[in-house]
């Protein structure tokens, strides 16, 4: 039964490859080997044609390496997605306490406007406190800062 | 005045603040865990500008090794391209023996670049959701409440720093137990899964440098063929046989020649010089990158491990410190590249 490459071996092969290539450039760069021009465009076409392989082989590897890890990508995008889901549910339940919080400081501030016995007060801090109550039951307390 | 009636509330309010205290140190802890996470996503960019590059790598080096088949010859601005552009010969497209030797139309290098950005995307996402969890603005705040107890002449400005610092530390030591928790969990539910998916972006990133290097020998050749051809030209009057194999700077070169060949010769050379510069530098990013992702998954590990001996978000705010000097040189290193 024939097997298959993995993304590893293949990525090895082409790194085989590219480095024959560099490994004869550097060779004829080093001892100034002079090839005549028949020689010099056939080594040039090996020498594209060992690059073109490593190029495709690598990119061969990088798509199996991707086919071979969609499912552990899905994995970390829902571990993303639940720790995302979690903060904001932490954030949502700080904004409920401050909310709550601020409607006791509200009712505070009412009862000792009434005690004043001041009615502009009295009806500022209801006011405050309607709208204290109203932004707890909404959710809509700001942002921790 | 009765001092003794003072002591309860003073030593009310330094426990209150000794209290507050060791939780603003958790607090800052966990800050570092966030810089860690907003360090990662500022990567983003230069991450997908390096994973797009691949399929433009691609291009550039079809453009050396096989220029479109109606143009004989590939058009290369010379010193004098202005008044007069050159052309040099371009060697046609080897014949390809087998398939994996066909020069590619970068359709595959496209799709793996647009492959390589969506994961680099799912890699980064998950560490800026470790950053959402040490988030600082999960902590109720009590302000108000203290300001109406005092405005109420209910309590002192003392005692309300006192009564806001401690239920503020009670919050906050209960957000940190579950931000610590939340945090645990989610590094051991992605531990997995994350060193294999790096493990795939370490294989595309070192296939990126194999494209890299023969974009690099294209480069090379081709300027190298073109500085060659103006020597053979002006040094030795025109190629010949008798010129093969001499395609060297002659003694005393530059001055030996005449200025314009000179300059010609130096301004190639330039380009040669700057377009393998700019090879060489992504060659670089590929180093950086691999060192970056490494972090990421050396990182969450150590928050696995440290979870797992019940770590403190303080111990777990040192392991991400540890990293954060080599993610931060990474990140850099990648962002010079592509910038």
């Amino acid at each position: 039964m024939p097997q298959t490459l993995d993304a590893d071996a293949l990525l090895a092969l082409a790194n085989g490859f590219a480095a024959i290539a560099t490994s004869v450039r550097s060779t004829l760069d080093n001892d100034a080997i002079a090839l005549s021009p028949g020689q010099s465009a056939a080594l040039s076409s090996k020498l594209t044609s060992l690059d073109t392989m490593a190029v495709n082989l690598s990119t061969e590897a990088a798509k199996i390496a991707f086919d071979d890890t969609a499912g552990a990508a899905a994995q970390i995008a829902a571990a993303t997605s639940a720790a995302c889901d979690e903060a904001a549910a932490m954030a949502r339940n700080a904004r409920k306490i401050t909310g709550v919080v601020n409607v006791i400081a509200a009712v505070v501030a009412f009862g000792g406007a009434f005690g004043s016995g001041n009615p502009a007060k009295v009806l500022a801090e209801g006011a405050n406190l309607i709208a204290a109550a109203q932004a707890s039951k909404d959710g809509t307390v700001p942002d921790q800062a | 005045m009765d001092h003794r009636a003072h002591r309860p509330v003073q030593t009310f309010a330094a426990l209150c603040a000794a209290v507050q205290l060791a939780a603003c140190n958790q607090f800052v802890d966990l800050a570092a865990v966030q810089k860690y996470a907003e360090t990662t996503a500022s990567a983003a960019a230069s991450f997908d500008a390096l994973a797009r590059d691949y399929g433009r790598s691609c291009r550039r080096r079809r453009s050396f090794v096989a220029p479109p088949a109606d143009l004989r010859f590939l058009a290369i601005p010379l010193a004098d391209a202005v008044e007069s552009p050159r052309t040099i010969a371009v060697a046609p497209a080897p014949a390809a023996p087998s398939s994996m030797s066909t020069l590619s139309n970068c359709t595959a290098e496209d799709a793996a670049a647009a492959e390589w950005m969506k994961r680099n995307g799912i890699v980064l996402g998950y560490v800026r959701s470790l950053g959402a969890l040490a988030g600082a603005d999960q902590v109720p705040k009590f302000d108000a409440l203290g300001t109406a107890l005092v405005n109420q002449n209910v309590i002192d400005q003392t005692q309300d720093d006192a009564f806001t610092g401690l239920l503020g530390a009670i919050a906050l030591s209960a957000t940190h137990a579950g931000q610590e928790d939340a945090i645990a969990r989610t590094a051991r539910d992605a531990a997995e899964p994350l060193r294999r998916a790096v493990k795939a972006l370490k294989i595309i990133d070192a296939s990126y440098a194999n494209q890299l290097q023969a974009e690099y020998d294209a480069v090379n050749e081709t300027y190298k063929t073109r500085i060659c051809d103006e020597l053979l030209a002006v040094i030795h009057q025109g190629p010949s046989a008798a010129n093969v194999g001499r395609c060297t700077l002659p003694p005393g070169f530059p001055s030996a020649i005449p200025s314009a060949s000179r300059l010609a010769v130096q301004t190639t050379s330039a380009d040669a010089a700057r377009l393998i510069d700019d090879v060489n530098a992504r060659r670089v990013a590929t180093v950086e990158y691999a060192k970056a992702i490494d972090t990421i998954v050396a990182t969450n590990d150590d928050i696995v491990r440290s979870a797992d001996r019940k770590a403190s978000a303080a111990q777990i705010a040192a392991i991400v410190k540890k990293h954060f000097g080599d993610l931060v040189t990474a990140v850099a290193g990648v962002q010079k590249a592509v910038k």
